[in-house]
């Protein structure tokens, strides 16, 4: 545990910091209380955003660009491990593209001829 | 071991000076040396090997006994001390320094090793430790001997300073000389960070346990201190990131005992030295026999999707395919298998991933395969489903350029035998960079469903017929004409062939006799080309 002392916009803040155990992600022990004024200075601003796009877990990605050819499935859905979502024409191929584990169609973004780029979320599984 | 013991108690030792004298060995310095064994095979006690069993993983000298046949491992170093004097260290007993050493037999190949021994002092690297490294690593250089390091240590042993970290240099300056002599091995069995990364980064195969494995440069800690992103293990130094995003792991292990049975398997297909040949295990008779579930598996539509994996299977023997890099640029399927018995690196499109196309991560994955195969003297087997180099801003942005390079490169550079089936599409750029008869290859099949163009017929249409295309009055219909035209005309295997490109055209069916007499007539294969310091790969 250790004591510091921070300054957010010309105003000090007290506040106390333990280190937490990173193999799981949870405080060795509960956190302390800190004192109220740290709590507005709580939000600490990332010094560099991440470069990759905040992929959600679930999300079907396009592998390449291309133009969706067909949808096979619809919001709600219940699908299999690899079941077929949809149909992208892209390279010369009409790719199936397929889901990854048994799964609920959270949302499909995209419809039938419509052009998708690289990365671009298809369908959102749950 | 028993027997060498038995020899020293029993030989006649009527040489020398005290000819007259009884000379049985005194019983005691037996003693005392058995005990001596036994002290340091228990590396760093009883209590610290048992938190390893909890962990579910194995200790040094048991995956050493699991790699090697039973009483053939010779150990190098085992009454090695530590070097160090500082910070009370002199008074800490190092068995062995933290590492085990020495050469064995693998299914009647000796082969050299090292494994680190993560309960004497975290398998950290000292100055001895690195030194015992060094002398079996020599050694298999001068042998010739295939090398296994199984990594397991927490890194440099801090408290012996530049001395460890030289240490680490001299392994890598060991590794770069014994690239491309000698196969190397790496498991990473435990964890392996920072500069202790770049001695298995430097050799030809890794295989890295799934849950007791870490393997990064700088862990998240550092990360977040240096750039403020959050990020976890899992993300950048498990088994499945390392295999699967960054690609700088080619196998994962369920365990220790997968790790040394992947070890095992790999082995078996891979020369002792680049002067010696592969494995092979040449079948009496060449199987002929045709085989017509070939014909099924190409589908009628040229653009449906197809699976390559199938094709593979039936044409290697026993369906036998050690996948490499299986969790990395799965577009690209690279591995070791055996036609009638010839060792065979397989490179093939996987149109089922990315349509089959080549990207950067695809072609540094195929040219390192193929540097390796040509470096150990092991005939290349190309099958073609490519539609071209993938389109996109990352790609471009990235250096498909150079990347793509290397797979023209790698296959240009070696002159081990190369053959190559073209399946289906084999178009513009990428059907050179998959080993077309003008890169070197020594005999081209194509299937009749092959497809062998500059362009596909879309986009050559296009540029071909644009002012027919634009006077029409339907131009969608005049389109779609004029690419059924293109297609029908040059989307086949014998424009290539009218012009000798193609050694032959076969049936699918013939694929896997054509494939083994192929290999039969270039096994004695000579190519001799200008000597030169190394040619210059884009890296």
């Amino acid at each position: 545990m250790k004591k510091l002392k921070i300054t957010v916009e010309g105003k000090a803040y007290e506040v106390t910091v333990e280190r937490m155990d990173d193999s799981d992600g949870s405080p060795a022990s509960a956190p302390l209380a800190a004192p109220a004024p740290a709590q507005q200075a709580a939000p600490v601003k990332r010094a560099d955003s991440s470069p990759r796009p905040p992929i959600k877990a679930g999300s079907i990605t396009s592998p390449m660009a291309g133009v969706v050819l067909s949808v096979q499935v619809a919001d709600g859905d219940e699908v299999e491990q690899e079941q077929l979502l949809l149909v992208l024409e892209a390279m010369k191929m009409e790719n199936q593209i397929i889901a990854p584990a048994p799964s609920k169609v959270a949302k499909v973004h995209v419809k039938a001829g419509e052009s998708v780029a690289e990365g671009q979320v298809l369908v959102e599984l749950e | 071991m028993g027997l060498r013991r038995e020899c020293f108690a029993t030989a006649p030792h009527s040489f020398g000076r005290n000819r007259q004298k009884k000379m049985t060995i005194d019983k005691t310095l037996l003693e005392d040396l058995q005990k001596r064994r036994a002290e340091r095979s228990l590396g760093g006690g009883e209590e610290r090997i048992k938190k390893v069993h909890a962990k579910g993983a194995m200790t040094a000298r048991e995956r050493f006994a699991q790699l090697f046949e039973e009483g053939t491992f010779q150990e190098w170093g085992m009454h090695v001390e530590h070097a160090c004097h500082d910070f009370g260290m002199e008074k800490k007993v190092l068995p062995g320094d933290g590492v085990v050493t020495g050469v064995g037999q693998v299914n009647g190949r000796s082969v050299a090793g090292f494994a680190q021994d993560f309960t004497i002092g975290g398998g950290a690297l000292g100055q001895r430790h690195a030194k015992k490294i060094c002398d079996v690593m020599d050694y298999a250089a001068d042998c010739g001997l295939p090398f296994v390091a199984i990594n397991d240590s927490g890194g440099a042993r801090i408290q012996e300073g530049v001395d460890a970290l030289s240490g680490y240099g001299q392994v890598f300056y060991r590794n770069v000389a014994l690239s491309g002599l000698v196969p190397q091995i790496a498991v990473i069995a435990g964890s392996c960070a920072g500069g202790a990364a770049y001695s298995p980064a430097l050799m030809d195969f890794l295989i890295m346990t799934r849950d007791n494995a870490s393997m990064f440069i700088c862990g998240p800690q550092v990360i977040k201190a240096a750039t403020g992103v959050e990020t976890t293990m899992e993300e950048i130094g498990s088994a499945a990131a390392n295999a699967g995003i960054s690609g700088n792991v080619h196998f994962v292990a369920e365990n220790d005992a997968h790790a040394i049975e992947l070890v095992h398997e790999l082995l078996s297909y891979l020369p002792a030295n680049n002067l010696d040949n592969p494995p092979h295990m040449p079948a009496e008779n060449i199987n002929l026999e045709p085989d017509p579930v070939m014909d099924t598996l190409v589908p009628e539509d040229p653009k449906g999707m197809m699976d390559m994996m199938p094709v593979i299977q039936r044409i290697v023997d026993d369906g036998k395919f050690l996948e490499v890099h299986q969790q990395f640029a799965t577009n690209l399927i690279v591995g070791f298998a055996r036609v009638d018995g010839i060792v065979v690196g397989v490179i093939a499109n996987q149109p089922k991933v990315k349509a089959g196309t080549l990207d950067i991560d695809a072609s540094d994955k195929g040219a390192r395969f193929i540097r390796f195969c040509n470096a150990f003297n092991i005939p290349l087997l190309t099958l073609v489903d490519v539609p071209g180099f993938l389109p996109g801003v990352q790609q471009e942005q990235g250096g498909i350029i150079r990347h793509g390079a290397k797979m023209l490169f790698a296959y240009c550079a070696a002159t081990v035998p190369k053959i190559t089936v073209i399946v289906r599409k084999a178009y513009g750029g990428s059907y050179l960079a998959m080993c077309s008869r003008d890169m070197g290859a020594d005999v081209v099949f194509a299937w009749p469903t092959a497809e062998i163009a500059v362009m596909g017929a879309d986009g050559a249409a296009n540029v071909l017929y644009r002012r027919e295309i634009e006077a029409a009055e339907d131009k969608a219909a005049k389109r779609a004409e004029l690419v059924k035209e293109y297609h029908d005309q040059f989307a086949s295997p014998y424009m290539a062939a009218s012009r000798g490109m193609i050694t032959d055209v076969i049936e699918p069916s013939t694929t896997r006799s054509n494939v083994s007499l192929a290999l039969r007539s270039t096994l004695m294969k000579s190519e001799t080309r200008p000597p030169k310091k190394h040619g210059l790969i884009p890296l």
